[in-house]
């Protein structure tokens, strides 16, 4: 008698990642199962959540963070033990943290995926951009992408980079008033200033609006023009498949012959529940993926579980243009200067990409002028001459894979499931912080193009909340968790979809590469279920 | 206003504590005291009944000496006789570093949108939420940026600046997309003759 399963396949997680894959598997046909361990919340209230919070800086206060399904919000939920707190922001609801990010799709380079043949540091990708690209492709059209087809993404100045097998889906917004006047006045300096492919419709698409530049990206966009996971979720239920929620993955059940055989899930009132499934797909986010298989001893023959663990760790800078520019209108992100994305310097040092923040610089602004002591109708005066001319960089750093960076299961700390709760112990290493006088070096060069002001560059190091490496895909089972197709070395039936299989950081946001993979994976099971 | 801010000295003056001025601010209305030293510094009508209810109620609660420091600034601009915010800071009762406190506190609170600081690192903060499209620092530039969430200008609004920006010597802007090589690179450009 044949052996029956409650679905064909089970995604844990309905974030960008899981939602993307359960989609495809529902709409080949297969049963589904999604897991959430979080809710479902309406847009409207997390609007209001975030125009009623009294951080608004702080991206995952409109968010839920409920004792059974924590967050990094939680301070008692992360305890950090190396020498750089690394605490990004982590979401627990239906669509995952896609909710809040400035939605930048690159894809990597060539030589992104070629790290140790291409300079002679970090790991090679299993698998080539080739192999990616037409994956790549249909991440770009799910997520409704917007991008320039003309430029050298690489930051080189080349001809257009990498190539492409059709267009991207939708042309890119308007450039901004203030990349016009940096771009204008700063690249003639040398500086390569580059579109930044992002998932914020220019058209509608999709049943979402264009953009009509709210400049709340982060934490939430009101309308929805930008691309958030839930709209994958949603997709995934109309393709058939079933989504619970409140049902916190807690374990992965071995069977035999290296198969997975269940997961169980736990509810906010405790209850547990069994569900079998064909194939297992954990798409549980960058640091719960590899709690979830360590809590399983699950995957691990390699001990890199939870090791290798990346973030773009970055810095920043402000300054005063010496001409108005008025940053603030459009979206909060657009692009930015690249010329050190990629090169023989990669030998030595991190890649660097320097993107131009835009969102509107009043709060800063203002609360700087106050901290000065400025009062009264000179506040005012300062505000809007200071709010024209502020420019703010974010900048971001290649970072190579350690195995003592890495994510844990706490040893004795519970959340209110009695699940262990995360440690993480992350150092930034020396190939980052040798790139930093280059980075310096390019902020003053900056400042001087633009006949600017310095306010000032962040001291230490800035958290950009990219995971990678947490579950690293590799060919040698004896050194990495996934292989190219992000199949688990130990178990044949057991998918990672999440940004933790890549080995190579790059400079460039993880996410969209984590959705081509995603679908990668949907087409492998779908050939197999 | 005004029988507020008496209202307030009166009970001071008839021996009532600070704990007692506290217990009034998070029981009872803002202070008239509070009201007339907010409108004075923020030059701002302040109308919003709620967001101020919640200032008072927060700044009272963080700092048991506010509402005693609200009446000091509050009768601090009557007997200075001037009538606005330049021409108090452009007086002597200005060099009042306790007075100058207070005015910024409460400049934070009504410009900002909320009352508090969050902390450099962890998430345990006293801050308190105010008012959102009410918080002053939008409105010295409500005509070239948005409120964020309440968008007015459709999509590529932001190619072209603001009415009034002055014309920018040097390099022309291009609001399209082209290849990195060659965007604003020409020799007009680079010379500036644009």
């Amino acid at each position: 008698m044949a052996e029956t399963y409650d679905a064909d396949v089970i995604v844990v997680g309905s974030g960008a990642l899981g939602s993307n894959a359960a989609y495809e598997l529902a709409k080949a046909g297969k049963s589904v199962i999604l897991l959430e361990a979080g809710l479902r919340i309406p847009r409207w209230k997390i609007v209001q959540n975030s125009r009623n919070s009294s951080r608004r800086s702080d991206y995952n206060r409109p968010y839920p963070d409920a004792e059974w399904a924590m967050t990094t919000e939680s301070e008692e939920y992360l305890e950090n033990t190396g020498s750089f707190a690394l605490r990004p922001g982590m979401l627990k609801l239906v669509g995952g943290t896609t909710w809040h990010w400035a939605a930048a799709t690159w894809r990597y380079l060539p030589a992104d995926m070629k790290l140790k043949s291409t300079y002679g540091v970090g790991r090679d990708w299993p698998i080539s951009y080739d192999d990616l690209e037409p994956w790549y492709q249909r991440a770009e059209e799910a997520l409704g992408v917007v991008g320039s087809d003309e430029q050298d993404q690489s930051g080189q100045g080349g001809p257009a980079f990498p190539p492409r097998s059709k267009p991207y889906p939708l042309p890119p917004e308007g450039k901004t008033y203030m990349f016009q006047r940096l771009e204008a006045r700063l690249s003639p300096l040398g500086f390569n200033f580059i579109h930044e492919p992002n998932a914020r419709v220019t058209k509608p698409y999709d049943g979402r609006p264009a953009c009509a530049g709210n400049n709340n990206c982060m934490p939430v966009c009101p309308i929805g023009a930008m691309y958030s996971g839930g709209f994958h979720a949603d997709h995934a239920e109309a393709a058939g498949a079933k989504l619970l929620t409140d049902a916190t993955a807690y374990k992965l059940e071995k069977g035999a012959n290296g198969k997975i055989v269940a997961v169980h899930y736990r509810t906010s009132k405790g209850e547990d529940v069994r569900l079998t499934a064909r194939y297992f797909v954990v798409a549980a986010h960058g640091l719960e993926t590899p709690k979830l298989l360590l809590m399983s001893d699950v995957a691990n023959s390699s001990d890199q579980v939870g090791r290798n663990l990346m973030d773009h760790t970055g810095i920043g800078m402000h300054f005063l243009a010496d001409e108005e520019v008025w940053g603030g209108r459009g979206a909060v992100q657009q692009g930015g200067i690249f010329n050190r994305r990629d090169g023989e310097h990669r030998r030595e040092y991190a890649a660097i990409k320097h993107a131009i923040a835009n969102p509107v610089p009043n709060p800063e602004v203002a609360k700087r002028l106050i901290d000065q002591g400025v009062l009264g109708p000179e506040l005012d005066r300062r505000i809007r001459d200071e709010a024209s001319r502020w420019v703010e960089f974010s900048t971001v750093f290649e970072m190579l894979p350690h195995p003592t960076n890495r994510v844990q299961p706490h040893p004795t700390k519970r959340d209110a499931l009695g699940i262990p709760t995360l440690t993480v112990h992350y150092d930034v290493d020396d190939y980052v912080a040798a790139a930093r006088p280059h980075a310096e070096a390019d902020f003053h060069t900056f400042v001087k193009g633009m006949n600017g002001q310095l306010i000032d560059i962040s001291e230490g190091w800035q958290n950009r909340d990219h995971l990678m490496g947490s579950v690293i895909m590799g060919a040698d089972p004896k050194d990495s968790v996934v292989d190219g197709d992000c199949r688990t070395h130990d178990h044949d039936n057991l998918f990672l979809a999440t940004t933790g299989v890549i080995p190579a950081s790059g400079v460039i946001n993880p996410t969209l590469t984590g959705v081509a993979l995603s679908i990668r994976i949907a087409d492998t099971i779908a050939k197999e279920v | 206003m005004l029988a507020g801010i008496g209202g307030v000295a009166f009970l001071a003056g008839s021996g009532f504590s600070v704990d007692a001025l506290l217990a009034q601010a998070q029981a009872a209305k803002p202070s008239g005291a509070f009201l007339h030293a907010s409108r004075f510094v923020t030059s701002a009508p302040l109308t919003d009944d709620v967001a101020v209810m919640r200032a008072w109620t927060q700044l009272s609660t963080l700092d048991r000496e506010f509402p005693r420091a609200a009446e000091r600034l509050s009768a601090a601009i009557t007997s200075s006789g001037v009538q606005d915010m330049a021409a108090f800071l452009a007086a002597s009762v200005s060099k009042d570093e306790a007075l100058l406190a207070t005015a910024r506190t409460i400049t934070a609170a009504f410009y900002l949108g909320f009352t508090g600081r969050p902390p450099s690192e962890g998430h345990k903060d006293t801050t308190g939420f105010v008012t959102f499209t009410g918080a002053l620092m939008w409105r010295p530039t409500i005509d070239a940026t948005v409120i964020p969430t309440y968008a007015r200008g459709g999509t590529n609004f932001w190619v072209n600046p603001p009415a009034g920006t002055p014309v920018p010597r040097g390099p022309r802007s291009i609001p399209e997309w082209q290849g990195s090589a060659h965007s604003s690179n020409s020799a007009a450009d680079r010379a500036g003759k644009v």
